[in-house]
């Protein structure tokens, strides 16, 4: 069966890189991202959500790297 | 000169910035309206603003002091304030921004007018999650998912290994079974 987007589901049009309880959601328990094959989400908002990723990353809201 | 002047357009842009630890709980509100006097004075109208809370940091920052050394931070005042500005100022205004004393670290993006955070209804939504990407969120699940007839069928392996000799009379005789074989 074919999975739905997450972010088309919710009609979230734009990934926020502020909501970090969304972004931890596709991040592992070592704080990497996962990937398309496993998130189910559309090419669009898989793009969106590594940049969010990043940004948070970037601002201290989520890790680099954990454990 | 005159090409880049026409190009001037108003876009709307984001800055997200954090406050370091060292400036006391009182004074965060003014820090957060000097940050925002920057924007301010370069013309910009505030279209959504969040004054900085604090926030324990995933990891711990550095910021070069006067003095040369660093000061170390794992915790800050995280604030973000989303504007609407002509294109050829924001580079000035990032700047100023970062090289703000208080700042720790800014992140200035381009953005939409329309709200992009969730907020709080971020949480409903991230317990609300289709469980088809629950399965997949921690490790041990995925591997379970890659890798379903391997591991399924060690387990097997397992269990008739060690149940083969049960008791001592049916090792006795699996013995003299292979020894009858030889």
């Amino acid at each position: 069966m074919k999975k739905q987007c997450y972010f088309n589901q919710h009609n979230i049009s734009h990934i926020d890189y502020k909501d970090t309880e969304v972004l931890k959601k596709f991040v592992n328990p070592h704080g990497r991202m996962i990937s398309r094959k496993r998130t189910g989400i559309s090419a669009k908002y898989q793009r969106q959500l590594a940049t969010a990723v990043k940004r948070a990353r970037f601002m201290g809201l989520l890790p680099y790297v954990a454990r | 000169m005159d090409e880049t002047q026409s190009d001037v357009r108003v876009n709307v842009y984001e800055i997200g910035y954090l406050l370091v630890s060292s400036v006391p709980e009182e004074k965060v509100a003014s820090e957060a309206e000097a940050v925002k006097s920057i924007i301010t004075k370069a013309g910009a109208s505030v279209i959504a603003e969040e004054t900085p809370h604090s926030e324990r940091l995933a990891y711990t920052m550095r910021k070069k002091t006067v003095s040369g050394s660093y000061d170390k931070y794992d915790s800050a005042y995280f604030g973000w304030i989303k504007f609407e500005v002509a294109s050829n100022v924001i580079e000035s205004i990032k700047t100023s921004v970062e090289i703000h004393p208080t700042v720790l670290r800014m992140l200035m993006i381009s953005t939409v007018k329309e709200n992009t955070y969730l907020g709080k209804r971020a949480i409903a939504i991230a317990e609300d999650f289709s469980p088809s990407v629950k399965k997949n969120g921690g490790d041990k699940s995925s591997v379970a998912e890659r890798a379903p007839f391997t591991i399924t069928k060690a387990v097997e392996d397992e269990k008739v290994a060690p149940s083969a000799p049960a008791t001592v009379e049916d090792m006795d005789k699996s013995i003299d079974a292979m020894v009858k074989e030889v």
